[in-house]
């Protein structure tokens, strides 16, 4: 499969535009990387990638047809705070199944206990809750993985083993990683190539 | 160079909840006086004995007696019964007319936003009591007439809560991704938004509640509410005005000190769960 970006234009509230014309394309099964200075768009581009946000202008393809604006989308997206990403009201066995019901070895792989699945969100840690996210985001349907500064608050220990988890999942399922980040390092460890907006 | 921490104060939420819990004691009693008074008076209180007419307060009448020689306390008690209908009901519809046009508002309609807004507006421009003076004169008086002119002049601020509720939450990460993951407009609605709703509206009717029983009394008192046979709270009110020259201070003090105690507690009881649903209100 392939995702792209295809001449992708936006801008805030008929602001200067923060994308104008933007291509990028992701295979899966692949990481890329995609860094650049605060304020290029590279957050905005995942959004829209994810459809997040609508481009105003441009199209988002997989597989040269347009994604899908309904059911299960194959591109998902995790960013920096993993808190906003979650229903605070809900506890976390409920988060991860609004998704799918994750097997063992899953959870295993990020590090997630059981325990966890009974706690709500803000009596997880921000690591312990970046990885309730990250496997949310893979569930079986998932073919392209946007992550958006997904370990930058995070200990070198914890940001090791998530990536180590993560490139393992990509591997075995398939599924293209758009790695974005201020972290030039990280992205030469975890990605393929990187490109910058 | 030094650095003070400051200790928090230590228990401040039994500081802060202690009102509330006192007014929920006196709403709880309130309420029980009401329906325990309604089996056990029955009609005896409010029946006319022109023997013991305009009688101060005794122990055979705590309230004293009015003009027919009725029982003060029995008919203060069946018109706060009365009031309290009156209340639950309006309070209950202009929660539902401000959940209805908040969701219509917040649809992402931008004309339906428009409409609702200006309604918003044109309801809180015009003066309160004029508005409901005029609704209940148009629909002939009486007690239906009262809970529609209540409901309908009261949805207004609510209506303004609850739309920047679901505005909020519609444009959350949160739902994003659970429309990512394929979740209908129904289930988020459902599962996502109605939720962060639920307590917002019953802050919201326990705070309408004492002004629609304010608002009913008023409306009664100034003969536009109630018919003047019934025994309500404003027509007590009404009443008592020509005798209070001549020195029978019972017959005004005791109805309207009891609404007032009735209306502030539900006031403070109603201000006490805004503040434990508000977030912010953890840290004053």
């Amino acid at each position: 499969m392939r995702l792209e970006a295809a001449a992708i234009g936006f801008g805030f509230g008929g602001g200067a535009p923060v994308l104008d014309g933007v291509d990028l394309a992701l295979e899966s099964g692949r990481i890329l990387g995609l860094t650049g200075k605060s304020g290029q768009g590279k957050s905005t581009l995942g959004r829209i990638l994810a459809r997040h946000l609508l481009p105003t202008r441009g199209r988002v393809l997989i597989d040269g047809a347009a994604s899908p604006s309904t059911g299960f989308n194959p591109v998902q997206l995790v960013h920096q705070t993993a808190i906003f990403a979650v229903n605070p009201r809900w506890k976390i066995g409920r988060i991860v199944s609004e998704a799918f019901a994750p097997d063992e070895s899953l959870l295993q792989a990020f590090g997630i206990r059981r325990q966890w699945f009974d706690r709500f969100p803000h009596e997880l840690s921000g690591g312990e809750l970046q990885r309730v996210a990250l496997l949310r985001a893979l569930a079986p349907g998932t073919r392209f993985l946007i992550a958006d500064e997904i370990t930058s608050m995070l200990d070198p220990i914890a940001q090791s083993e998530i990536w180590h988890a993560l490139i393992d999942v990509s591997a075995k399922r398939d599924i293209g990683i758009l790695a974005i980040s201020h972290d030039l390092a990280l992205l030469g460890r975890v990605a393929e190539r990187t490109v910058t907006l | 160079m030094t650095v003070v921490f400051e200790k928090p104060p230590e228990t401040p939420s039994l500081e802060r909840v202690r009102p509330v819990i006192v007014a929920m004691g006196i709403a709880v009693l309130l309420l029980v006086a009401i329906l325990l008074a309604a089996s056990l008076t029955g009609m005896s209180g409010l029946a006319s004995d022109f023997q013991m007419r305009l009688q101060p307060p005794s122990w055979q009448h705590p309230f004293g007696t009015d003009m027919f020689g009725r029982d003060v306390l029995a008919r203060t008690i069946k018109g706060l019964a009365l009031s309290f209908r009156v209340g639950f009901l309006a309070a209950g519809i202009s929660v539902v007319i401000a959940t209805c046009l908040a969701i219509a508002a917040a649809s992402g309609s931008r004309i339906a936003d428009g409409i609702v807004s200006f309604f918003i507006d044109m309801t809180m421009g015009l003066p309160h009591l004029v508005l409901l003076i005029l609704i209940s004169f148009a629909l002939g008086g009486g007690a239906a007439a009262v809970v529609i002119a209540v409901a309908v002049t009261h949805w207004p601020r609510l209506t303004r809560i609850l739309r920047a509720e679901i505005l909020q939450v519609r444009n959350a990460d949160y739902v994003a991704v659970s429309r990512n993951f394929g979740r209908s407009r129904w289930f988020i609605a459902r599962h996502h938004i109605l939720p962060h709703l639920v307590p917002q509206m019953i802050v919201g009717f326990v705070l309408l509640f004492p002004h629609a029983i304010l608002h009913e009394a008023g409306l009664t008192f100034l003969g536009f509410g109630l018919e003047p046979g019934k025994p309500a709270i404003g027509i007590l009110l009404s009443e008592s005005m020509r005798y209070l020259m001549a020195g029978k201070w019972w017959l005004g003090l005791f109805p309207g000190l009891l609404l007032l105690v009735a209306v502030l507690c539900f006031d403070v009881i109603g201000n006490g769960l805004r503040a434990l649903t508000d977030p912010r209100g953890g840290r004053s």
